[in-house]
């Protein structure tokens, strides 16, 4: 058989991995400064205590209702002005509010990313098992998963919440997880669809991979922008949530978290006193704390959703 | 002996006249990594009543050549330059878009890639071509409408139960007629296919193929038919153009380009279409091309051409006339190009 | 007579119309007959158009899906009724090269990745040196080179590099039978040639033999030693390639292979053709010859049963048309 071939030309190319390049688009504005605000919230817990006493935190530790340092005289007369040991000012009960929010900030973020994260293994598990195995598997976990959905889910959980004589932390992050779990489950279920079509997956089966060796190597892999900004959203979902039970009164009480915080100050009327300082920084700091979630969910979408990723063959 | 069909019209080239003029023109699109060149400066004709086909593999720049003549690019792509005019006067890249959209589809009409695929699955066909019809020139009443309609689908072959069907209830031949029936619709004086039976069945594509070239002769149009289907051109059009990265390298009477292309490309191309008529040894070829971000100075070719020379790293060919009515790109034929200029638009260089 | 490699016998698959879905059904693949010797290699095209069955048979030959009736054999095994163990042996001996040379690849690995999945799966290697070499080896098939490719990902290749790799890939475990899903359609025609000159070798080289599925009868013509061509979920004609493209006998492939449009502007179609309005896809098992509507030849008895495959002189050349029953033709 005659052929004939042409003279060869080796491309230059670039030989970057993909990941490494500077125009990833994981490195994206939103991400990233979403990202640097949420770390720095982190780090409170670490970095707090260095530079104050956390045991401030608690009833009695100081003295009550002094106002913040910058602000002049004081509102009324039950109130006493301000004090340099206090620089964001005292509440009723004696708990000075920076330690408050130094205490206060790691627990709530707890509640979030063990809920959060509780939620997304179920999520993943199941939404997984749905796709890939299809059949009464699916019908069984969809219809679930559509009814938890429609479930009013703050009303459940006040409800359960109220039924645990001592909420903690854990309790607060498990019950919370309950009513995660079904939105990653249906978003990660029609990922799945999609993918177990594509031909890269045919090519897995056609060389002996096992459905697990599908699931975590193949599909996974591919969908992690996606479960990372189900994370994040989740998170954002479980403080909200949980923030709107402690409001109720339903949370932890030896311990403030942020929602507690806030349920402290309507308790004593701290809106109709004039008494900011106790129910604003709580507030503050959780719009601080979805902002920057919100901020890197939208980053991560972009990275699930490239819309212009330069040239594809 | 005439045989009329691909020999050209009786007028002379100097005489004959130009429906379309694409001089010059220029489509990057961008990227992070710097811009891609799609169409690199390219300039060719139509002739009034012709069918040229436009010839080429994946990735050569004739769709974007097609989106840009009617100005359908749309961003990272954007047009960079050059004119494609209209009939002699009006060219559409100057237009704003009030005046665009008066000469779409009126004048300039678009089957596009895929086009029966993107029919509005929730509409009945006819009001599809009745909105196109209704855009243009207005609300149509209700029996002047349905009488073209029913017209149009007799002029493409379709039965006129189809009336009031949904796509999905027809076949994928069916469906593409409806397609050449709505950009037929405004009477166009040019129109453009693009690969307008590549999805369709061998049989299938026959009646398509015969259905484009009978209503082109029926309308007097002039086409420009997009495609990577040699043996489907040498069926229907009068002359091909073969592009390749982004410029032509060839133009010429489709006979001629089969019997004797002059473009090494060209000839590449020919000898890669598999025969149904005799077996032969495989011709093969590497297929390595450069980055369309960073074309290499010279000929576009260079890199695969089995006769590149030096000449072809340096300098760019440019398009050529060698005999009447066929043009080259390419430095194995400098030197020979005819003296006399003998475009209408003098786009050809003199030797 | 030895066993066949493989046999598919009186192959049927419909899809839809069961108890609980409702509608209508297709009659995708019906009472399909193909034997693949052991040996000499063999390319077997299975051409047809959209609708012809040919794609469920290489999904059904591949184990994606499982026949509504009819068996197939592998080595005298039913491939339906295989546990894991042999059904990961089954995929040893028939491999497959698909259409699509990008969907194929994993965007997140290297294409490196679909060496290492058949190479770990099939514990075809001890130690990584050993499964580089027979990387290595398999890209030589292909000529193509490992160090220049392994590491890259798939939108840095070209289409016509990737299909190579997907044939390298097959190639890997020296199979038996490949099945290749239309493997030139997406790839550029000037770089088919390499495709189809790897087949080539494949066969007369390394004894490897091909179920060619296609539509285009113009590369089957020019690679293919048998065709079965489809028409509507059942063979039309089938025999010799040369044979049956060179002087067809069945209308339908009359009429195919006229339509095929010639790279010669001397030779134009010769009449205008037309269709019947409606082209339905087989809905029942049982009816008369599915090209009855478009057929120039067609008589009335036609109508009543599904034409048998009748033989056209002496050689393994068939047609499924009452035209060339022993009646008729006496």
């Amino acid at each position: 058989m005659t052929t004939t071939t042409a003279p060869q030309a080796v491309p230059k190319e670039k030989t970057t991995p993909f990941v490494r390049r500077w125009d990833t688009p994981w490195l994206n504005r939103k991400l990233l400064f979403g990202l640097l605000v949420f770390l720095a919230v982190l780090s409170i817990e670490f970095v707090g205590p260095l530079f104050w006493d956390e045991k401030l935190a608690f009833i009695g530790a100081a003295p009550t209702n002094t106002v913040p340092i910058w602000v002049e005289g004081v509102p009324g007369p039950t109130f006493k002005a301000a004090n340099p040991d206090h620089p964001l000012g005292t509440e009723s009960q004696g708990r000075d509010m920076l330690a408050v929010l130094i205490v206060a900030t790691p627990r709530s973020l707890r509640v979030g990313l063990i809920g959060a994260g509780v939620g997304m293994l179920v999520g993943i598990t199941l939404g997984f098992a749905a796709g890939l195995l299809g059949g009464w598997v699916d019908s069984v976990i969809s219809t679930l998963a559509d009814v938890m959905i429609t479930i009013p889910g703050l009303a459940v959980l006040v409800v359960i919440a109220s039924y645990i004589p001592q909420v903690e932390i854990m309790s607060m992050a498990l019950i919370m997880a309950l009513f995660a779990w079904p939105l990653p489950t249906r978003l990660i279920r029609s990922q799945v669809l999609s993918m177990r079509e594509r031909g890269y997956i045919q090519m897995a089966y056609l060389s002996g991979a096992s459905t697990l060796d599908i699931m975590f190597k193949e599909i996974m892999p591919n969908l992690l922008p996606y479960l990372a900004a189900s994370f994040t959203g989740a998170v954002a979902a479980v403080i909200l949530a949980a923030t709107g039970v402690e409001t109720l009164g339903l949370g932890p009480t030896r311990i403030p978290t942020l929602g507690m915080t806030i349920n402290n100050a309507l308790s004593f009327s701290a809106i109709f006193r004039g008494m900011w300082w106790w129910w604003g920084p709580p507030i503050v700091m959780l719009v601080i704390i979805f902002i920057s979630l919100f901020l890197m969910t939208i980053g991560l979408d972009e990275v699930a959703n490239p819309r212009l990723r330069g040239l594809q063959q | 002996m005439s045989d009329t069909h691909d020999v050209l019209p009786v007028n002379q080239p100097e005489t004959r006249e130009v429906a379309l003029e694409v001089k010059d023109l220029r489509v990057h699109y961008e990227t992070p990594q710097g811009d891609v060149i799609a169409v690199n400066g390219i300039s060719f004709e139509v002739y009034q009543g012709e069918l040229i086909g436009l010839v080429g593999e994946s990735g050569c720049g004739k769709t974007t050549t097609a989106m840009a003549i009617l100005r359908l690019i749309q961003a990272p792509g954007r047009i960079v330059g050059g004119q494609t005019i209209i009939g002699g006067e009006i060219d559409l890249l100057s237009l704003n878009s009030q005046e665009l959209r008066d000469v779409r589809w009126k004048e300039v009409a678009l089957i596009p890639q895929g086009a029966m695929n993107s029919l509005n699955p929730v509409m009945r066909v006819h009001k599809q071509i009745a909105d196109a019809i209704n855009r243009h020139e207005g609300k149509q009443s209700k029996k002047a409408s349905e009488e073209r309609i029913l017209k149009l689908f007799n002029m493409v072959g379709l039965p006129s139960r189809i009336y009031n069907m949904y796509p999905h209830e027809l076949s994928g031949g069916m469906k593409q007629r409806v397609c050449i029936a709505m950009a037929i619709a405004l009477n166009p004086t040019l129109i453009i296919a693009d690969e307008p039976t590549s999805a369709l069945d061998v049989i299938v594509q026959r009646i398509v193929a015969q259905t484009l070239l009978d209503i082109k002769e029926r309308l007097g149009a002039s086409m420009i038919l997009i495609g990577h289907d040699i043996g489907l051109m040498a069926q229907l059009v009068d002359r091909i153009a073969v592009m390749y990265a982004g410029s032509i390298v060839e133009i010429a009477p489709v006979r001629t380009a089969l019997t004797d292309p002059l473009h090494p490309y060209t000839q590449l191309l020919i000898e890669s279409i598999p025969s149904i008529k005799e077996r032969k040894p495989l011709k093969i070829t590497e297929g390595l091309t450069h980055d369309l971000r960073n074309p290499p100075p010279g000929c576009v070719f260079q890199l695969r051409c089995p006769q590149v020379t030096e000449a072809c790293r340096e300098v760019v060919p440019p398009l050529q006339e060698l005999k009447p009515d066929h043009q080259v790109a390419c430095h194995l034929y400098d030197g020979q190009a005819i003296l006399q200029p003998v475009s209408l638009s003098g786009s050809y260089l003199e030797s | 007579m030895t066993q066949p490699l493989l046999q598919v016998k009186d192959a049927t698959k419909i899809f839809g119309g069961g108890f609980l879905q409702g509608g209508s059904e297709v009659v995708a693949l019906q009472n399909f007959n193909l034997t693949i010797p052991e040996k000499p290699a063999k390319i077997i095209t299975i051409a047809g158009e959209s609708g012809s069955g040919k794609s469920t048979l290489a999904n059904l030959m591949l184990g994606f899906i499982d026949l509504t009736s009819g068996e197939i054999l592998f080595r005298g095994t039913d491939i339906g009724h295989m546990n894991r163990t042999q059904k990961l042996d089954y995929r040893r001996h028939v491999q497959a090269v698909f259409q699509d040379p990008y969907a194929v690849y994993n965007p997140f690995y290297p294409v490196k990745h679909i060496f290492d999945l058949v190479i770990n799966n099939f514990k075809l290697a001890r130690n990584k040196q050993e499964a580089r070499d027979l990387i290595e080896d398999a890209l030589k098939v292909v000529g193509l080179q490992g160090e220049e490719i392994l590491h890259k990902h798939p939108h840095q290749l070209s289409g016509g590099q990737r299909q190579r790799m997907m044939v390298a890939r097959a190639y890997l475990l020296k199979p038996d039978l490949i099945v290749a899903d239309e493997p030139v359609s997406m790839v550029d025609a000037s770089l088919r040639a390499m495709i189809l000159d790897i087949m080539l070798r494949l066969r007369d080289e390394h004894n490897i033999s091909f179920l060619y599925i296609t539509h285009d009868l113009s590369t089957a013509y020019q690679v293919g030693d048998e065709i079965y061509l489809l028409y509507q979920g059942a063979i039309a004609e089938r025999g010799d390639t040369v044979g049956v493209i060179e002087y067809p006998k069945h209308p339908y492939v009359q009429q195919l292979i006229d339509s095929i449009p010639v790279p010669d502007a001397d030779q134009k179609w010769n009449e205008q053709i037309s269709l019947p309005d409606d082209e339905e896809l087989r809905t029942h098992a049982d009816s008369g010859c599915r090209f009855y509507p478009r057929c120039p030849s067609r008589m009335d008895h036609c109508l009543a049963k599904q034409p048998p495959l009748y033989q056209i002189n002496e050689s393994d050349h068939q047609a499924a048309c009452y035209l060339y029953s022993e009646s008729h033709s006496k």
